[in-house]
């Protein structure tokens, strides 16, 4: 249920984001992608193309005009990551940072491959394929940092020193 | 399979679910959904095929009934070529046989205006028989003289209707009174049974030479003289008072188309050289 939230949390963030006034780039973020190359990367048993699905589903309903190409995109990016994450021992911030520019990349080159064949206009372009994967990845690095911080450990520290 | 190979072609499956679904929603520049364009385009090979073959199949029967009417024009083509090739050889046949007739008949002018031209339909030289149509139906006397291209062939012995049996100069029973052509040589040309003609009581001391072509005096009563009836072949003597003189039939039996009945020659014609 918490996951639930946390999704709906980041689309509405990812709606806004795409907003009229929003920087440009704002929506080059892509916000969900911790979401896939989490999982993996913190050893959680899931299958993740399906629950990626759910969430690409989730997507196109909140911010594309058909349901089909960014639940496509999103599997695409979470089959990629749940196949190359085990082939790799780093679980560092670097591998939160690679792992988030890759699903980033594999996700936006799924979507146009996928909304071709429709004959749907594509925003991609190279300058915005690197600036979607560098923000993504940073993003995702972000998130990492934070989880590598385990904030949440530290405050019970700090809290348990304060009672002494 | 393992469950990673299943989970990936599951994903794959749904992708593919997701595509047509998304297909279903937008719509091309005619209105219809891209989903129905992409039906019609994996229908029209089908389609397509399905045309090529009925039209295969339908030119397959075309020239299958095609070729049945072919062969049984060339049946029908063929059965009039050879039934034109059979005309073709009975008409040369009868021109032919005008024109042997033709020539026969200037062989003898004396004789030409009353005899029976007829036709050669059966012989056998070796027995001496040879069966003859004449046009209508006419009584041929017997005893009547046959002539074909070259001279004498025989005697009528029979007569039924337009048959007519002859008896040939070569039967053993037939006999014709023969001379040289200058008369100075009378004899009796025999038959033998076979091709070869006897002529017999020719005297020991006559000058006969081989390739002396021998004609009819007219002495037998039953062939006009001066026809050519043989031609000596071979001359010898013997103990006997006369020589032996072997001839050959001066008549083509074996090849005469047409025969010439000199009916009522005795009659009509009286007596002299018929070729004259």
């Amino acid at each position: 249920m918490k996951l639930v939230l946390l999704v709906a949390a980041a689309l509405a963030v990812q709606a806004a984001l795409g907003w009229p006034g929003a920087p440009r780039w704002g929506s080059a973020i892509l916000l969900p992608m911790v979401f896939v190359i989490g999982p993996p990367l913190l050893r959680e048993e899931r299958r993740w193309p399906h629950a990626a699905l759910a969430l690409g589903l989730a997507w196109d309903l909140a911010l594309e005009p058909v349901v089909g190409p960014g639940a496509i995109a999103w599997s695409a990016a979470a089959v990629t990551v749940g196949a190359l994450v085990p082939l790799v021992a780093d679980r560092s911030v670097r591998a939160w940072l690679a792992f988030g520019a890759l699903g980033a990349t594999v996700l936006l080159l799924a979507r146009h491959l996928a909304r071709w064949p429709l004959g749907l206009p594509s925003d991609l372009s190279w300058r915005w394929l690197l600036l979607s994967v560098g923000l993504t990845a940073l993003w995702c690095g972000a998130v990492g940092w934070l989880l590598a911080l385990d904030l949440p450990e530290r405050w019970r520290a700090h809290r348990a020193r304060k009672l002494r | 399979m393992t469950d990673r190979r299943i989970l990936v072609v599951r994903t794959v499956l749904v992708w593919i679910l997701l595509e047509l679904l998304a297909a279903a929603q937008v719509r091309a520049p005619s209105g219809d959904p891209v989903l129905f364009g992409w039906a019609r385009a994996a229908a029209a090979p089908v389609l397509w095929a399905g045309e090529w073959i009925g039209s295969t199949a339908s030119g397959l029967v075309q020239a299958l009934a095609s070729s049945a009417n072919l062969m049984v024009v060339n049946r029908r083509l063929r059965v009039e070529l050879e039934t034109s090739e059979a005309l073709r050889r009975l008409m040369a046949e009868d021109v032919a046989a005008v024109l042997e007739l033709d020539r026969l008949a200037a062989s003898v002018p004396s004789l030409a205006a009353g005899a029976v031209p007829g036709r050669a339909v059966y012989r056998n030289p070796n027995q001496g028989r040879m069966m003859v149509l004449v046009e209508g139906r006419r009584r041929i006397d017997p005893d009547t003289p046959a002539i074909a291209r070259g001279g004498v062939v025989g005697r009528v012995v029979r007569s039924d209707g337009r048959r007519c049996w002859l008896e040939l100069v070569t039967h053993p029973a037939a006999a014709v009174a023969v001379q040289t052509p200058d008369g100075s040589l009378h004899g009796l040309a025999v038959g033998s049974g076979t091709r070869a003609i006897e002529v017999q009581f020719i005297p020991r001391q006559a000058e006969l030479l081989r390739g002396t072509e021998l004609v009819t005096s007219g002495a037998d009563g039953i062939y006009p003289p001066g026809l050519p009836v043989c031609r000596v072949t071979s001359v010898r003597e013997s103990a006997s008072a006369f020589l032996v003189v072997q001839a050959e039939l001066a008549a083509g039996v074996d090849t005469a188309r047409v025969i010439l009945l000199l009916d009522g020659w005795n009659a009509g014609a009286g007596s002299g050289d018929p070729r004259r």
